[in-house]
């Protein structure tokens, strides 16, 4: 009998282009939203832990299951040793090149914010319990990156496509 | 993020492998490519690169251009039977 996370990384390439969005939007928005809604709600009281909790549950749930769905479409295709075609080495190119450009637009982004908070704000004090969850954040997500991509990207392979090997096997 | 190619490559990889009795895997497995790849080609959204183009061509035991053309290929049944209107019409044969 095979595991609910064997079945699901084998189902995560047949899957629909609008489902991969969802799973790594998923993915992408929960553990920043958990900890920005920890930061802006329950840590100054606004909101009390037991109601704070199923939310955070689902966020940390929508990160697990999109790191996963991410790995099961692109594992061995976003690999720069993969062995694959000239078209799938095309494709992975491509994703590296669109998670770069993605990359320094973040970066560019969080580098001009910060400069306009020091501007106009004043000083900008960075203490552990904001850099943590950055540095996870960067940790989990910086890898991820290319994959999550071609993850994104790819467009649905036409059903005639799909099951080409099974049909005429 | 395939995508159709700016300039299109026409090929007959369809007809050729369909009058072999080749599937898209047997093919994919002969040139060391993935079958999906076959299907890209042959739908005309990936333009092989010319090492690719060859192998193709040799595989099928003809030279290149009869594989691949830069401008549309003339139907089959137009280039043996004349036929230049559709197949509802009466056939003109040359």
């Amino acid at each position: 009998m095979t595991s609910p996370f064997v079945t699901f990384v084998r189902f995560m390439p047949r899957a629909s282009q609008r489902t991969r969005r969802l799973l790594v939007a998923g993915a992408f928005l929960g553990f920043p939203l958990l900890n920005l809604g920890y930061a802006t709600l329950v840590a100054p009281g606004r909101l009390s832990s037991t109601v704070w909790a199923p939310i955070a549950i689902a966020l940390f749930s929508a990160t697990l299951i999109g790191v996963v769905a991410i790995y099961g479409y692109a594992r061995g295709r976003a690999d720069m040793k993969a062995g694959l075609d000239e078209r799938q080495r095309q494709v992975r190119d491509q994703a590296w090149i669109h998670a770069y450009e993605l990359l320094i637009l973040a970066v560019t982004v969080v580098v001009g914010a910060m400069a306009l908070v020091t501007s106009f704000g004043g000083p900008l004090t960075i203490g552990m319990s904001e850099l943590l969850p950055l540095a996870i954040g960067i940790g989990l997500y910086l890898p991820l990156l290319p994959s999550a991509m071609l993850t994104w990207s790819e467009p649905d392979v036409p059903a005639e496509l799909d099951d080409e090997p099974a049909a005429q096997r | 993020m395939t995508r159709r190619p700016a300039t299109p490559i026409h090929n007959r990889i369809a007809v050729l492998r369909a009058e072999r009795g080749l599937s898209r895997q047997d093919l994919a497995d002969a040139l060391d490519i993935n079958y999906q790849t076959v299907g890209y080609l042959e739908r005309g959204e990936y333009n092989p690169s010319l090492d690719l183009a060859f192998a193709i061509a040799a595989l099928f035991e003809l030279p290149i251009e009869a594989v691949f053309s830069a401008t549309p290929f003339e139907p089959m049944s137009a280039r043996l039977y004349g036929r230049t209107t559709d197949p509802g019409e009466p056939t003109t044969v040359a």
